[in-house]
């Protein structure tokens, strides 16, 4: 997998705009390819429930297949700093894109390191009937940045505010004006 | 000066969260010593600059807050209180929870102690803990509406949605008029597959709150479920008929507010997902 920066990017803003409560979405690949090129962010009021969950899923699927995306894995960032375990709802929803993905994938927002230089995602994969975190992903062949300079351009983005731009799905039923599938303001 | 002691009297008000804002316009205030001009405000200024502060990761602004309320209140047990929630701050969590304690036993009835003991034992990561304090306390205070409202917070995070249920329950006795509250309520009926109660409460946050989108697409979900399983032989059920005509409706009024208001691509995916519901 190759995460390009705007995938790297939005579910950190999402993150540093919401600090106090836990966030999620999810991961955009090109059809065909192992490119991780968009996020979605969904929630920030609450994550356990499935009635806004079942519709963001469905609608960020019918705006992946008209854009030649597909949904290859789930990101969430905990409330708790120093909780880097994939929740349980997170295990859920990854299931749910495993079952159509067999390469999906989770990220756990490593809170301590966004505004640092380090890479500030743990990755999760499932292996021998379980999430498992793989905490040397990144320096293995298996996870990539496009951009290798993605963590310090986050931490310039993040200072100077990008996130007010960033809308989820959350915003989104609040104000149908805010396009959190795009999210077009938010330029890599 | 005038303008940042209103502002920050507004997130007062509203209790929203902002750390960032309220270190911003505070901390001026305070360093300058210009907050002593807002009289009787000052001491409500210094406190909620303090908790901003350790929002923030500000501990030595925080620090001194916390020395200025306790030169002019000794002993008292909301600004311990405070002391509590900085050693919560730097992760010193055995002594807050110490603090929080030496409080309550003074005084069971606390209620600022007994709230920062329930998130200090979630923050601990003791979530049953913190469900039995936060029980305890309702006990004694069962009218606190924001309290029903966080033990449903915390039965969620253990995906115990019977009693989450049970929680929306009880903040809706008290709190019947807030559309947020049976919206929430509703969603949690829908995960536990409830969708005939599910529905009931979604269409009370539209008689609330009109074309509330969140609302509408609650809707939507319910009738869609029910219309495609076996009709209900329950009389209390919503009837077919009916169904299909609240199920028109949420569908027109989604239309209309994506038309009025969406953006051409985020309306397009509406439109699809209304017709491959």
């Amino acid at each position: 997998m190759t995460i390009a920066h705007k995938a790297y990017l939005k579910p950190l803003l999402h993150a540093a705009k919401y600090p106090t409560v836990a966030v999620n979405g999810v991961l955009l690949a090109e059809q065909g390819s192992n490119k991780v090129v968009d996020a979605v962010p969904f929630f920030h009021f609450w994550n356990s429930l499935t009635p806004m969950l079942e519709v963001a899923m469905t609608q960020v699927d019918l705006y992946s297949k008209a854009n030649g995306l597909r949904i290859i894995g789930y990101y969430e960032a905990n409330e708790r700093v120093d909780n880097e375990a994939l929740s349980l709802v997170g295990q859920k929803i990854a299931d749910q894109i495993l079952k159509v993905e067999p390469e999906a994938f989770a990220l756990v927002v490593k809170n301590e390191n966004i505004s640092s230089e380090e890479i500030a995602y743990i990755p999760y994969q499932y292996k021998e009937g379980q999430w498992r975190a793989n905490k040397s992903a990144f320096s293995s062949p298996a996870f990539a940045l496009e951009n290798g300079s993605s963590p310090s351009l986050v931490v310039k983005s993040i200072r100077e505010g990008l996130f007010d731009k960033l809308s989820d799905f959350d915003n989104h039923l609040e104000n149908v004006q805010a396009d959190w599938l795009a999210n077009k303001d938010i330029v890599a | 000066m005038v303008n940042a002691a209103k502002l920050l009297q507004d997130l007062r008000a509203s209790a929203e969260r902002k750390p960032d804002v309220v270190v911003r316009l505070g901390k001026p205030l305070i360093d300058s010593g210009a907050v002593m001009k807002l009289d009787a405000d000052a001491w409500l200024v210094y406190e909620q600059v303090a908790i901003a502060a350790l929002d923030v990761g500000d501990d030595v602004l925080a620090h001194k807050c916390i020395q200025a309320l306790e030169a002019k209140f000794p002993g008292s047990a909301r600004v311990n209180r405070l002391n509590g929630m900085k050693f919560e701050a730097v992760g010193k969590l055995t002594e807050a929870a110490a603090i929080y304690k030496a409080i309550l036993e003074e005084d069971e009835t606390n209620v600022l102690a007994a709230k920062r003991q329930v998130m200090l034992l979630r923050a601990m990561g003791l979530p049953t803990d913190a469900i039995s304090a936060l029980v305890k306390y309702l006990d004694i205070n069962y009218t606190d509406f924001e309290g029903w409202l966080q033990l449903a917070d915390l039965y969620l995070e253990e995906l115990m949605y019977g009693q989450a249920a049970f929680c929306m329950e009880e903040v809706l006795m008290l709190q019947s008029q807030n559309h947020i509250f049976h919206l929430k309520y509703a969603e949690i009926l829908y995960t536990q597959e409830n969708y005939q109660l599910a529905l009931k409460q979604f269409c009370r946050v539209i008689e609330l709150c009109k074309d509330h989108v969140r609302g509408l697409y609650g809707i939507k979900l319910c009738t869609s479920r029910l219309l495609k399983s076996a009709p209900s032989k329950d009389a209390t059920a919503t009837s077919q008929e009916d169904l299909k005509a609240i199920d028109l409706l949420a569908t027109e009024r989604l239309i209309a507010v994506y038309s009025a208001n969406g953006a051409a691509s985020t309306k397009s995916i509406s439109t699809k997902w209304i017709e491959c519901l």
